[in-house]
């Protein structure tokens, strides 16, 4: 455990450069790491959509044999329980709106993990959505402690704790 | 809310569990010092990630954290392991001062092994309580804990379920909830506080 914490204090967060996709501005794509037999894990993402017309996000499938597939989902919080859905029909991006994929909300599900995702290691993912089409974008694997930091530089992370209820006056650390 | 409600009510076991939880919440939010649940839990025998025998006497002895999850969680269960144990670690808090534990609400795929594969490499002190499925759930019950299967297609299931961490004193009482999200300063507040 001391050896991670540590490795966490030195590590810097990639940069990962925004990908523009047609309308759609993709960023700060990132996977969780993830326990060694953890069968699933998140992905998370914020897409802006700068055009005038709306869009969906409606699959995700990512470049890596061990993982079963990616679905999209929703996490909410009721009354201090964790509900979490897939997103039937996909993930909407209005015109001009920015929708957050991240911890807390909305979120991209790994499926079926027969290995670890490392922190370190990146996959690519496509991303096909209805207008756009299709955007292959490089997910780098974080620990939580860098999703964290990534998300509060940022300064996004509030948008992916909505809907956490009471439960989510805070967010983490 | 209506549609689950309306599952809830079908279900009879789960809707006490979220009042429960509700209730518990308000008085946790008045911050009441004193033990406020005396009928939470029921003594049972299920095991730990270790295959051996565990009870109710677990929480006896020093204070404890009470969690209910399952390893197919994407987040909340693999996040709260995460902080319980950077809390514990910034608390300084040592081996034997506090008991943490995970029970399984999905004891049908958390066997022992596979509990203690997923603990271990994120903490050396969360220990997993899982067994034979009607039994962890009627210990789940005791507490109150609400958990709902949900499919995910292609005969697979995710769990909702009740995130908050039970604060247990040394006599196996709840003093406090940590919930969700809960801003880390304020839960190893309460951590040092049970802690004394
Ligand atoms: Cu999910």
């Amino acid at each position: 455990m001391t050896r991670i914490f540590a490795l966490l204090l030195v590590t810097v967060c990639p940069a990962y450069a925004d990908i523009a996709h047609g309308d759609l501005q993709i960023s700060l794509p990132m996977l969780r790491d993830t326990p060694p037999t953890a069968p699933v894990a998140g992905g998370f993402m914020t897409i802006a959509n700068m055009g005038d017309a709306d869009d969906v996000l409606t699959t995700a499938t990512i470049d890596a044999d061990f993982v079963g597939e990616v679905q999209l989902h929703k996490m909410e919080m009721e009354d201090g329980v964790m509900k979490m859905s897939e997103v039937e029909g996909g993930i909407a991006v209005p015109a001009g709106e920015t929708v957050y994929l991240q911890p807390g909300g909305l979120h991209l599900m790994l499926m079926g993990l027969s290995e670890p995702l490392t922190a370190g290691e990146a996959y690519e993912m496509t991303l096909t959505f209805a207008e756009a089409g299709d955007v292959v974008v490089e997910f780098p694997v974080l620990t939580l402690g860098e999703i964290r930091a990534t998300l509060e530089e940022a300064g996004t992370m509030d948008h992916g704790m909505k809907g956490h209820g009471e439960d989510a006056t805070q967010t983490g650390n | 809310m209506t549609r689950t409600r309306t599952i809830l009510f079908a279900l009879g076991v789960a809707i006490l569990a979220l009042g429960a939880g509700v209730a518990l919440r308000q008085v946790m939010e008045a911050r009441t010092p004193s033990v406020v649940a005396t009928d939470l839990g029921a003594p049972f025998e299920l095991v730990d990630h270790d295959g051996n025998e565990i009870t109710e006497a677990a929480f006896e002895g020093r204070p404890s954290l009470l969690f209910f999850g399952f390893t197919h969680c994407p987040e909340v269960c693999p996040t709260t392991v995460y902080d319980m144990e950077t809390w514990l670690l910034d608390l300084d808090v040592g081996e034997g001062e506090i008991g943490a534990y995970f029970v399984s609400v999905d004891p049908e795929r958390d066997t022992p092994q596979f509990l203690k594969d997923y603990l271990e490499p994120q903490s050396d002190r969360i220990i997993g309580i899982t067994g034979e499925p009607e039994k962890v759930w009627d210990m789940a019950r005791s507490w109150r804990v609400y958990w709902q299967k949900r499919p995910l297609g292609e005969g697979d299931y995710t769990l909702d379920h009740y995130a908050s961490i039970f604060v247990l004193d040394p006599e196996g009482r709840v003093v406090d909830l940590i919930g969700y999200g809960e801003d880390p300063e304020s839960a190893k507040a309460k951590i040092a506080d049970v802690l004394g």
